[in-house]
């Protein structure tokens, strides 16, 4: 790996924690999601998740509270080797957890990566709708992320990657203001086997900075298990 | 908690027991290289670019691989485990291959499977006994091959139902010799 790439990588890793202690508009959370994909056909393939988000941060404290549990599914079709569709639908459970609404969602995808020597490239956009008990939100997300194995070329069992993303969100709804969101996301993981991959990642979230700017930090983790 | 401990615990167990492979691409400090290869390229020009080493072991094979940049052309050049050069790769378009071959090797994709597309094209210059492994490079780099290139080309092709990634061997007339499936490797890293 050359002396750029692992500088991004080092950089990315603790890209949040300039702004952990300075904002009081901020909350960390920790997200931990197991998935299961599996390959109908060679251009067919279907993505099943759990995911829990709870706060590990909030009112300038630190405390462990679980928010919201999601059940997701992905149907994915791949157009040729680089360009995909996929429809996804997500029930969220906040309401016997936090209080909060549960929510519906409604998802429609296209994907579209390229690789350059090591790197993979990719451009994802979504459309979201999200159906929560009293509202509806329609949001649009674009993301760009990069990818690439930390030892040659080629992802090997038992090497490690990176994958590091930006993306741009803006949600819309009949009787609140449109809201822009930005998040960065940086990942390690492992190939452990043939079968499964661990990520361990932090990602920063801008919400709504063009009204009241929140932001957020989240720890990932996630196993995503391939039969 | 406790729980947690195990389950974390045992992910580390796993990855410990995955550790035996048979396929495998790595980065290696050009001192693991064998010492003829070393030689070679040691003898590069000395404005080759981005020079990167790699290790290959597929079983039982092992396999050696530098890649460089040469004038804006992009090499890989192959050694077998004792330092014999095997072949040299140029980076390509299918648009800078001569039209006749260029024609005979689109018909044989157009009229053998029912849709295809292009990945990669590469000019495989084999290594040849009798020139010395100097003169070879030198002449592959410099563009006075005696000998012209075969075309390795890997395409996705689609036949009747199944869709599948392949590497073809063309010869220097654009007449199709063999081909191979590859590992769709683990591209998918990235969830969805």
């Amino acid at each position: 790996m050359s002396y750029t790439k692992f500088l991004l990588v080092v950089l990315a890793c603790f890209a949040g924690i300039n702004t952990l202690f300075s904002q009081s508009e901020f909350e960390g959370l920790g997200e931990t999601s197991f998935a299961i994909n599996t390959d109908i056909s060679s251009n067919y393939k279907v993505n099943f998740a759990v995911r829990s988000r709870y706060y590990l941060y909030q009112d300038d404290d630190f405390n462990f509270e679980n928010r919201q549990l999601d059940f997701v599914h992905f149907s994915t079709l791949n157009l040729d080797y680089n360009h995909s569709i996929s429809l996804g639908v997500q029930y969220r459970i906040r309401e016997s957890i936090d209080g909060d609404s549960n929510e519906l969602r409604l998802t429609q995808q296209f994907n579209y990566t390229k690789k350059q020597e090591d790197t993979r490239f990719g451009h994802r956009v979504r459309f979201e709708q999200r159906i929560l008990e009293d509202l509806t939100i329609l949001r649009s997300r674009y993301r760009f992320a990069l990818d690439f194995p930390l030892n040659g070329e080629k992802l090997d069992i038992g090497e490690a990657y990176f994958v590091g993303a930006m993306e741009a969100l803006l949600s819309n709804s009949k009787n609140e203001k449109p809201e822009l969101d930005h998040r960065t996301t940086a990942h390690i993981g492992w190939l452990v086997s043939k079968t499964l991959k661990l990520q361990f990642g932090t990602e920063y979230r801008f919400e709504a900075f063009n009204l009241n700017t929140e932001q957020k930090l989240f720890f990932l983790t996630s196993a995503v298990l391939k039969i | 908690m406790k729980l947690k401990a195990f389950i974390f615990l045992l992910c580390f167990c796993q990855f410990v027991f995955c550790q035996t492979k048979n396929e495998k691409e790595e980065r290696i400090p050009l001192a693991e290289f064998p010492e003829a290869a070393k030689a070679v390229i040691k003898n590069l020009p000395d404005d080759c670019k981005r020079l990167k080493f790699y290790k290959e072991t597929d079983g039982e094979k092992q396999s050696f691989e530098v890649k460089f940049k040469y004038k804006r052309k992009r090499y890989s050049l192959e050694f077998s485990i004792d330092g014999n050069i095997e072949d040299i790769e140029v980076l390509t378009k299918l648009k800078n291959i001569d039209e006749t071959v260029k024609t005979k090797i689109e018909n044989y994709f157009a009229s053998s499977f029912t849709k295809h597309k292009f990945i990669k094209v590469q000019e495989q210059y084999i290594y040849n006994v009798k020139l010395d492994a100097k003169t070879f490079v030198d002449n592959v780099l410099n563009n006075n091959s005696l000998k012209a290139p075969n075309f390795e080309i890997i395409a996705e092709v689609k036949t009747d139902k199944k869709r599948d990634i392949r590497e073809f061997i063309f010869n220097t007339f654009g007449e199709f010799v063999n081909f191979r499936i590859l590992n769709p490797t683990s591209y998918e890293h990235v969830l969805y």
